[in-house]
């Protein structure tokens, strides 16, 4: 029985609303987002609710689906029922500068702290100059100085008063203190020295070798007295600078009394300012006569000295690392640029007279530690496409704590600070796409240990009533939460077919929830230019149009050139071994099909299929396999006891991108059927369709592409009625076809047949019929079948012919 | 009438290698800023040493204890010329920093003989007052001891807290006796007192009630149409103690005095500078 082009409504199968009785989706109370997720939900839940080391979750599936908004979703509301985590401050280290300290607290407590300690430091800043500044200070400090000055002075007095009874002055010269003999109050000249008496000259040549000798010993005595002197005014600096901060800090640490690690930082603050504040205040160690000079230079005092004591109170300050006052739950944070230091923090740095530096109080916190007690999530492309990140993350998360460092901390041997690190208890959720996550998988070895939980994002829905109704309601919710004009039913139906569309299934929907969106917003915009209040089917239609319109300048290309016969197809006629297969082109986000001249020769040869694309690599390992199976399919259908003894060549006429799958593998068997049996093929049928070694036609992808392809061709030059594509049976269920496919089919000017086997093919493509084996084993006479088999079989003799010895191969 | 700026165009500071030169320059350099007026730095090379030079018996001690050969004239040349570059480029930064018109000298000879020369052609000479000695730092040095016995110009004695006095303001304290120097001492004063803080008190060694109303009106007469605020004060007794305590009791810290006032009694002016812990100005009109 001939096979029978498609009926109209089986090309598109329409989506039928009429049962919710709505007029717009204004009517309707959608109030999910989400369809048909069940089961990567559960996988979130499952890996957000387990604590247990590596339960990290990847979400995987495809973009638009809304699988960042759903795991925020669903980790939010698991969030907001938990603890705020706490709060993590930096401090100073004051045995190891180098290795700022950190604190967990409380949370909130680390705002109290920072906001005690900011208090403390601006009490101090005051205190500590006035007590510096008071009588008593001065005055116990002159003490010390006048001891000194007296006990120096006493020293080289004696020498001096010496010196004096001997007539021998002490004079200061610019490299240190001369002994020299005097008359009066002047230097006895050289001559007057000659003149005096040999043994006046001796005496005082004696008396200022042993004058130099006490004034040496004097002299000795100096640094051990000024070391003295300074050990004693650091006691008194001690002892003042703790009056003023004792009492501070003790009301202090009483209010922190119960974080013992508060305590202790406190009391190494007190024991620092105590050790290393007064010098600060003091104008200059020496204050002696140039401190005014330097003070007039700016070289202390004013607004460098106000500096020094902002650095120098600046290592008492508290770093709010992490501030969790404000959170009402655990936090959940996404990061949407996860660069190393994005991720584990950094430590900024100030430009300081050309230098770069940098403390405890530049670290700043990364994304980890926002996330800590929490949820963090992360885009896994981003995250591998920044160096350095992943290996990171994974460090961090198989060490349990995050350390602040820099991409190339370790390769350069600079000093630089290395912070304690935070432990870290925060669950990671990485959202992907399936192929990363399988590469990951493949090869990372740890992958599996850190990310045990994937939630697999479905890419379609089953397109039953059920569904479609709750589909309804999800583009109701959609177009409510874009603000969009109300949908009308015809419209939403319009949708529901285009979201079968892009699933490439007339028995599914799309997943991809995004993409319903979009195309919603686009029609909502087309309806406001046309002034309309709701969104109609019409303009969903212009959408999807429009969006066409945009995206196929390379497939117009591609008509074109078939329409000016640059690229040879034939629509009309018939030939023997040419038919037109179908090809899909990925061009962006666009798909488009387009015809390929399939052309078949065949001569005597040993049997085999020699695919041309393969030979000049071009065709691909699938394309190849489908051209195997012909010389097998051949082989049995047609010679099963005799040698295939023939040569066929397969090409893709005017096809230089390279060939791969092997949807054309059908349309290739029905080119050699026809070149063996030597029996034209309809140009007006394209044909798409794999082929089994038992003649079983199977499904393809891209089927609804590659019918319009060749329609658009078809159409271009004139719509004869004699015209369609042969497809598998299997595919019918994929059909979304364009309207005005539809429309032609429906008046009989373009036909869609379906075909299970290769007979079905051949009487469609030739009009003959393709004939059963009879009793006799042989296929019926003037059928394709039997056609094929005479050549087949004629082919065989004439090899045997050329084998025989003396035949044929005798000079 | 006095103006402002009339009666000092000039400030000359007496400079060597010492610390004490360093606050007095800072002192010059704030005043004449004060002023308006230039500075002039005289860095004094002391005879004294290349005298020591001449001998070849000299010892000589290092500051760090340890003996060192005895100097030559070079050395002492040497020594001398890397000082005055050092104390000329810091009179040079520091002037420009004040935005000052500044010149520098160098002289060889007695340090007092030097000073008293200059004192002589420029309007006030500063001089550390506790220049020092290889003893007795803090006290008063050699050479403002020599120069307070005969005092030439105006010649202020400047210690540490002049640098001090000129920053925070404060009363400047006259004497005002009717002595021949006690005019100039005034106007002196008074321009001083108007560049700073505008507080002047005026001390007035009466004999009797008259005698009082009759410095008071010359004082008063002398300061007229200035921006002043005045303060007559009587100073009961005589000699450095008076001084020093009229001075301390209205929070004086500057001291203007003039050569020879018959305040100080039977005693020097040295006494005085030694025992007031504050810089003093001697005018000496002749």
């Amino acid at each position: 029985m001939p096979t029978r082009p498609l009926p109209p409504d089986v090309l598109r199968p329409r989506c039928d609303l009429s049962a919710m009785g709505f007029t717009t989706t204004a009517e309707l109370s959608g109030t999910s987002d989400v369809l048909g997720q069940d089961r990567a939900f559960e996988a979130i839940e499952f890996g957000i609710g387990m604590r247990e080391r590596g339960y990290n979750v990847f979400v995987l599936g495809p973009t638009s689906a809304g699988r960042h908004r759903h795991v925020l979703r669903l980790v939010e509301a698991r969030a907001a029922g938990e603890r705020a985590p706490s709060d993590w401050v930096y401090v100073h280290n004051f045995d190891q500068s180098h290795r700022p300290r950190v604190i967990e607290l409380p949370c909130r407590m680390g705002t109290r702290l920072k906001r005690d300690v900011a208090q403390l430091i601006e009490d101090l800043r005051t205190g500590i100059p006035a007590i510096f500044e008071s009588d008593d200070y001065r005055n116990r400090r002159q003490l010390i100085d006048q001891e000194f000055r007296e006990r120096h002075d006493a020293a080289l007095q004696q020498v001096e008063q010496e010196a004096a009874t001997r007539q021998i002055a002490l004079v200061r010269t610019p490299n240190g203190l001369a002994l020299a003999p005097r008359r009066g109050q002047e230097i006895i000249t050289p001559e007057e020295f000659q003149r005096l008496p040999e043994e006046e000259r001796k005496r005082i040549e004696g008396d200022l070798e042993e004058l130099q000798r006490r004034l040496q010993e004097s002299l000795r005595h100096m640094p051990q007295w000024d070391k003295e002197r300074r050990e004693r005014i650091r006691g008194l600096n001690r002892e003042v600078t703790k009056y003023a901060v004792t009492y501070q800090i003790m009301a202090l640490r009483a209010s922190h009394m119960e974080f013992a690690d508060v305590v202790s930082y406190l009391d190494s603050v007190e024991a620092d300012i105590i050790e290393h504040s007064a010098p600060m205040f003091l104008e200059s160690e020496a204050e002696g006569p140039a401190a005014a000079l330097q003070a007039m230079l700016g070289r202390h005092g004013g607004e460098e000295g106000g500096r020094a004591r902002h650095l120098q109170f600046r290592r008492y300050e508290v770093n709010l690392l992490v501030d969790n006052q404000h959170l009402k739950g655990a936090p959940v944070v996404h990061e949407d640029n996860p660069t190393v230091p994005n991720l584990v923090g950094r430590a900024e740095h100030q430009a300081e007279l050309g230098a770069l530096l940098t403390d405890f109080t530049l670290l700043r916190s990364g994304a980890l530690h926002r996330a800590n007690g929490g949820y963090l999530i992360l885009d896994a492309e981003k995250l591998l496409m920044q160096p350095y990140s992943w290996e990171q993350l994974k460090r961090t998360l198989f060490a349990r704590e995050i350390r602040i460092e820099a991409p190339m901390q370790g390769y350069f041997a600079t000093v630089t600070l290395e912070p304690e690190p935070i432990a870290l208890d925060a669950k990671i959720i990485l959202v992907g796409d399936r192929r990363t996550y399988y590469l990951l998988a493949q090869l990372d070895p740890e992958f599996e240990n850190l990310f045990k939980v994937a939630a697999d994002f479905e890419d379609e829905l089953p397109r039953d009533s059920a569904t479609v109704e709750r589909y309804a309601g999800l583009i109701a919710s959609l177009a409510t939460n874009a603000k969009v004009r109300p949908v009308e039913r015809a419209a939403v139906e319009r949708l529901i077919e285009e979201s079968s569309r892009a699933a490439g299934d007339a028995e599914r929907l799309t997943a991809r929830i995004g993409q319903v969106r979009d195309l919603l917003l686009e029609a909502n915009h087309l309806a406001g230019l046309a002034k309309r209040d709701t969104v109609a089917a019409e303009d969903v239609r212009k959408a999807v149009e429009l969006r066409i319109r945009r995206a196929d300048r390379i497939r117009e290309r591609s008509l074109e050139q078939i329409h000016r016969g640059t690229v040879l197809i034939d629509t009309d006629g018939a030939k023997v071994g040419t038919i037109n297969g179908l090809s899909v082109m990925q061009v962006g986000g666009f798909a488009f099909g387009r015809p390929t001249r399939i052309t078949a020769r065949v001569r005597l040869g040993r049997g085999e299929v020699v695919d041309i694309e393969r030979e000049v690599d071009l065709g691909g390992p699938t394309h190849s396999k489908g051209v195997l199976i012909l010389s097998s399919y051949l082989g049995a259908r047609y010679a099963p006891d005799r040698p295939l003894s023939l040569r066929a060549s397969l090409v893709f006429e005017q096809s230089y991108g390279g060939v791969d799958g092997d949807s054309a593998s059908s349309t290739e068997l029905y080119a050699i059927l026809s070149a063996l049996a030597d029996v034209p093929i309809r140009q007006g049928i394209a044909v798409t369709g794999s082929v089994n070694q038992n003649g079983e036609v199977q499904a393809i992808g891209g089927v609804n592409e590659k019918i319009e392809g060749f329609f658009d061709v078809c159409r271009q030059r004139g719509l004869t009625g004699a015209q369609g594509v042969m497809v598998p049976e299997a595919n019918v269920k994929h059909l979304m076809l364009r309207e005005d496919i539809v429309e032609a089919g429906r008046a009989g000017r373009f036909s869609i047949y379906p075909v299970v086997n290769i007979d079905q093919g051949i009487e469609i493509l030739t009009g003959k019929p393709a004939g059963e084996r009879g009793a006799d084993g042989r296929f019926s006479e003037g059928t394709i079948n039997r056609l094929v088999e005479d050549r087949l079989i004629a082919l065989a003799e004439a090899r045997r012919h050329f084998a025989e010895p003396g035949d044929g191969a005798r000079p | 009438m006095t103006e402002l700026g009339r009666t000092i165009e000039r400030v000359l500071v007496a400079l060597d290698a010492s610390t004490e030169s360093h606050a007095a320059l800072a002192a010059a350099a704030n005043l004449a800023a004060r002023l308006h007026v230039q500075l002039v730095g005289l860095f004094i090379e002391d005879a004294k040493l290349f005298d020591i030079a001449q001998l070849s018996m000299v010892r000589q001690v290092s500051f760090t204890g340890e003996p060192s050969p005895a100097p030559d004239v070079e050395s002492i040349e040497r020594s001398l010329r890397a000082q005055a570059g050092v104390m000329r480029r810091t009179l040079e930064t520091v002037a420009q920093s004040h935005h000052l018109s500044w010149s520098f000298q160098t002289a060889r000879g007695r340090a007092s003989a030097e000073i008293l020369a200059s004192a002589s052609h420029s309007d006030l000479v500063i001089l550390g007052k506790t220049t020092p000695s290889v003893t007795r730092r803090g006290s008063l040095g050699a050479t403002a001891r020599v120069v307070a016995e005969r005092p030439r110009g105006a010649i202020l004695f400047s210690d540490p807290r002049l640098q001090r006095v000129l920053g925070e303001g404060g009363a400047i304290v006259v004497v005002f006796d009717g002595s021949a120097n006690a005019p100039r001492a005034l106007a002196l004063a008074a321009d001083l007192a108007q560049a700073g803080s505008g507080e002047l008190i005026i001390l007035t060694p009466a004999k009797d009630e008259h005698d009082a109303q009759r410095l008071h009106d010359e004082a008063g007469a002398s300061l007229s149409g200035r921006p002043l605020r005045v303060y007559h004060r009587i100073c009961t007794g005589a000699g450095c103690t008076a001084l020093v305590n009229a001075t301390l009791s209205h929070q004086g810290n500057l001291l203007v005095i003039g050569a020879g006032s018959p305040v100080l009694g039977a005693e020097s002016l040295a006494d005085l500078l030694e025992r007031l812990h504050s810089p003093v100005l001697v005018v000496d009109q002749a």
